[in-house]
C-alpha cells in the first residue's frame, strides 16, 4: 500500500539461483508458468502471498478448479493451496507453475520427487524441470531393471500409471545415419554445411561445389526433403541423410 | 513419311477407288461426304474417323462429326449409337459422337469397317432420294505431313491421345552430351514428335559405354585399328531407322558455339564437366531460355560391396533461375576422376533421363503439372523422390 512503484522490483528467480536472500520489502517480480514451462513475470507487492493471490496474479480469477505448484531451488516441487500462505523471503520457491486441474501426478527426476499437473509429460518438460538447457540435453526414460528410453523433446509420457514413473537427464546423443554410416550427434540441429562435412569431411569446398542433401524419418518439424545452403534441420534419432555431388552424367 | 493415302495399302486404295471422299489429319483417316438423316428428317453430310493401326483392326468403334444419325422411320440408329461427346482428338479434329457396330467376326480390314459404318447410316439417306451416296469421288488435300517419323505413331492415335501428343510437334530441342544420361534421354525424346533434336559430344563410343546406352549396340560398331565412331554419329544412325531430325553436331558446346542452343525451345543438359554446365546454365539462364540439368553420383555405402546412388534434375524457365545457384554443381569435385571411383550405372542414367523427361512433359503440358518444383532428387536407398524449390 505504502509501495509507490519507483522501486525496481525484486527478482524472485535470479536472486533465488544466485543464492542470495531477498529483500525485506517488495515489489517483487515472480515468474509464473504453466505445463509447458513457459514464464510470464508478475508482479507481487507483499512478500507474504497465498495460492488465491499467485492464481490473481496468473489471471486466474476462479482458483477452484486450479492448482499452484512452486518450483523450489531444491529441484523439488511443492503444491500451494488457495489459502495456503508461502513467505517468499524465507522459502525456497524459485518460480510457480499453474495447472488448470485438481489432481496432482507423482514422478522422480534425477533424485527427486516431483508432483506435477498434468497427466502427460514431455521430455523437453523434464530437462527444464531439472534445471538443464534443452539444447544440450535430453531426458531419458529409467526402466527399473530394464533398458533405459530416450524421450524426443516433443515426445510424452503418460504420469497416470500406479507405478512412480522414473526419469534421467543425459546429455544430448543422437545416432544418426550419413551416406548409411553411423554418426553420433550432441545437439539437435545442423546446418547444411555441417552435414556435408558429415558426409564429406575433406571436401573439396567451395562456392561453385554444391552437394545434393536429401534425408528421411526426420522429427515432425522436418520429417523428410532437402537440404541447400543457408539450411538447417531439426534431428531425430534415426534420421537418415544421403549426401553425394551430383555432377555424374 | 509419306502419309498412309499416299501409298496406300489395299484396303484404303480400293475405298479411294469406289470414291470415298477421304482425308488424313492428326494420325486419323477422315471419310467425308456421309449423308444422313437428322432429327428434323433433313439430310446432311457428316464425316467419320478412324484410327488406322493393325489389321484386322484392333478397335472396331467409329468417330463421327455432325449430329447424330436418324433412320428414315424417325428414331436414331440405335445399331450405332454409343455415346455422344465432344472430343479433340488431334490438331483441328474435334468429333461429336462415338459409334460402335461390330459385325459377329470382326472387321477384316478398313474397307469394311469404312464401308459398314457408311452404309448403315447413309442407306436412311438414300432411301430418302436415292441421289445421296458417300462415293462422291470428290479429292481432299491431306494435311502438308509435319510428323517426323518414318512410319505412323499409332501408339498416340490408338490411345486417344494424338492432341497431346502434338503438344511437341514445333518443338526444336537440344541434348548437350550424349553419355549415360544423355543418350537415354534421346531414346524418350525421339519417340516424340519434336520437329528437330540437336545432339552435341566430342566424344567417341567406345565399348564400355554400351553398358550404360540404351538398346544394345551389335559387335561390328567397333573394328580393330579404327576409330570408335563418334557418339553422335551412333546414336543419330540408330534412331534415323525411325523418325527424321536427329542431328549430329562433333564439336561440343563451348564459348565459341553457345549461341546455337540459345534460340531452342529447350536443352537438356547432361554433361560431367563443371565448367561446361557452368557456361551452359549461365548463358541460358541470361538468354532467359527454358533447361533442364542433369546429374548424378553414386558412391560406395558403409558396406563397400554396396552401392548409394542419388540423381538429381533442376528446371530453369524464364523468371525461374534464382534457384540454380544453390542446387546445380558448378565445379568438379574431382575433376579427372583421379582419386575418387566415377561409378554410374545404366539404371541410374536412365532414371535420370525418366526424371528430366517427365518434367519436360509437364513444362510442355502433356502431363498435369501439381507439384511445380524446378528441383528434384531420388536417393536408391531411400527410394525416395523429392521435390524442391515449389514455385507455384
Amino acid at each position: 500500500m505504502n509501495e509507490v512503484s519507483t522501486v525496481e522490483p525484486e527478482l524472485v528467480a535470479e536472486a533465488r539461483r544466485a543464492g542470495i536472500a531477498l529483500r525485506e520489502h517488495g515489489p517483487y517480480e515472480v515468474l509464473i508458468g504453466n505445463e509447458t514451462m513457459t514464464f510470464t513475470a508478475r508482479r507481487i507487492q507483499d512478500p507474504i502471498v497465498t495460492g488465491a493471490q499467485i492464481l490473481a496474479a496468473a489471471g486466474v480469477l476462479d482458483g477452484t478448479h486450479h492448482l499452484v505448484l512452486q518450483l523450489l531451488v531444491s529441484g523439488e516441487t511443492e503444491a500451494l493451496r488457495s489459502s495456503e500462505v508461502v513467505d517468499l523471503r524465507a522459502s525456497g520457491v524459485e518460480r510457480f507453475v499453474v495447472f488448470d486441474t485438481d489432481r496432482l501426478f507423482r514422478l522422480e527426476l534425477e533424485t527427486h520427487v516431483i508432483d506435477w499437473g498434468s497427466k502427460r509429460i514431455s521430455g523437453r518438460t523434464l530437462v527444464l524441470l531439472a534445471g538443464r538447457d534443452p539444447a544440450e540435453f535430453e531426458a531419458w526414460v529409467d526402466a527399473r531393471g530394464g533398458e533405459d528410453r530416450p524421450l524426443e523433446p516433443d515426445e510424452t509420457v503418460s504420469l497416470e500409471t500406479a507405478e512412480v514413473e522414473r526419469f534421467v537427464v543425459r546429455p544430448i546423443s543422437v545416432l544418426i545415419y550419413v551416406n548409411t554410416r553411423p554418426k553420433t550427434l550432441d545437439k539437435r540441429q545442423l546446418t547444411y554445411m555441417e552435414v556435408v562435412k558429415l558426409g564429406f569431411p575433406d571436401g573439396p569446398f567451395n562456392e561453385n561445389i554444391v552437394y545434393t542433401i536429401d534425408y528421411m524419418n526426420g522429427p515432425p518439424q522436418n520429417p523428410e526433403g532437402q537440404l541447400v545452403a543457408g539450411d538447417s534441420v531439426y534431428l531425430k534419432r534415426g534420421m537418415r541423410f544421403n549426401v553425394t555431388p551430383t555432377d555424374k552424367s | 513419311m509419306s502419309h498412309p493415302l499416299t501409298n496406300p495399302s489395299e484396303d484404303l486404295a480400293k475405298l479411294r477407288d469406289e470414291g470415298f471422299a477421304l482425308e488424313w489429319r492428326s494420325g486419323h483417316l477422315l471419310i467425308h461426304d456421309i449423308p444422313y438423316v437428322t432429327g428434323s428428317r433433313t439430310v446432311e453430310m457428316g464425316t467419320l474417323v478412324t484410327t488406322v493401326d493393325v489389321r484386322p483392326p484392333s478397335d472396331h468403334k467409329m468417330h463421327f462429326i455432325g449430329s447424330m444419325p436418324h433412320l428414315k422411320a424417325g428414331g436414331e440408329i440405335t445399331g450405332i449409337k454409343h455415346s455422344s461427346e465432344d472430343k479433340l482428338l488431334g490438331k483441328n479434329l474435334l468429333v461429336n459422337h462415338l459409334f460402335s457396330n461390330k459385325p459377329p467376326t470382326g472387321y477384316r480390314d478398313y474397307y469394311h469397317k469404312v464401308t459398314r459404318y457408311a452404309d448403315i447410316i447413309s442407306a436412311e439417306a438414300a432411301a430418302i432420294d436415292p441421289k445421296y451416296t458417300a462415293r462422291t469421288h470428290r479429292l481432299i488435300p491431306s494435311e502438308d505431313n509435319t510428323s517426323p517419323f518414318l512410319y505412323l505413331d499409332t501408339a498416340s492415335s490408338r490411345a486417344g491421345i494424338m492432341a497431346s501428343a502434338q503438344v511437341f510437334s514445333a518443338q526444336r530441342v537440344a541434348i548437350v552430351g550424349l553419355g549415360g544420361t544423355g543418350s537415354h534421354v534421346l531414346d524418350l525424346v525421339a519417340k516424340t514428335a519434336v520437329a528437330e533434336i540437336h545432339v552435341y559430344d566430342g566424344d567417341r563410343f567406345h565399348q564400355h559405354n554400351a553398358f550404360r546406352a540404351p538398346g544394345a549396340a551389335p559387335v561390328g560398331t567397333w573394328e580393330d585399328g579404327q576409330l570408335s565412331p563418334y557418339k553422335v554419329q551412333y546414336f543419330a544412325e540408330v534412331y534415323a531407322r525411325m523418325r527424321r531430325g536427329v542431328v549430329p553436331h562433333t564439336e561440343p558446346i563451348d564459348e565459341t558455339n553457345i549461341g546455337d542452343i540459345t534460340d531452342l525451345d529447350f536443352v537438356f543438359i547432361c554433361v560431367d564437366k563443371g565448367p561446361v554446365r557452368k557456361l551452359i546454365v549461365e548463358r541460358l539462364r541470361d538468354e532467359g531460355r527454358s533447361f533442364i540439368d542433369t546429374g548424378l553420383g553414386v558412391q560406395r555405402a558403409a558396406d563397400p560391396q554396396q552401392l548409394l546412388g542419388m540423381c538429381r534434375v533442376t528446371t530453369g524457365t524464364p523468371g525461374h533461375y534464382d534457384h540454380l545457384a544453390r542446387n546445380v554443381p558448378m565445379a568438379d569435385v574431382d575433376a579427372n576422376n583421379e582419386y575418387t571411383d566415377n561409378i554410374q550405372t545404366v539404371e541410374m542414367n536412365a532414371l535420370n533421363a525418366l526424371m528430366a523427361v517427365l518434367k519436360w512433359k509437364r513444362l510442355s503440358g502433356f502431363y498435369a503439372d501439381e507439384r511445380q518444383e524446378f528441383h528434384s532428387t531420388y536417393s536408391t536407398s531411400f527410394n525416395q523422390m523429392n521435390s524442391a524449390e515449389r514455385m507455384a
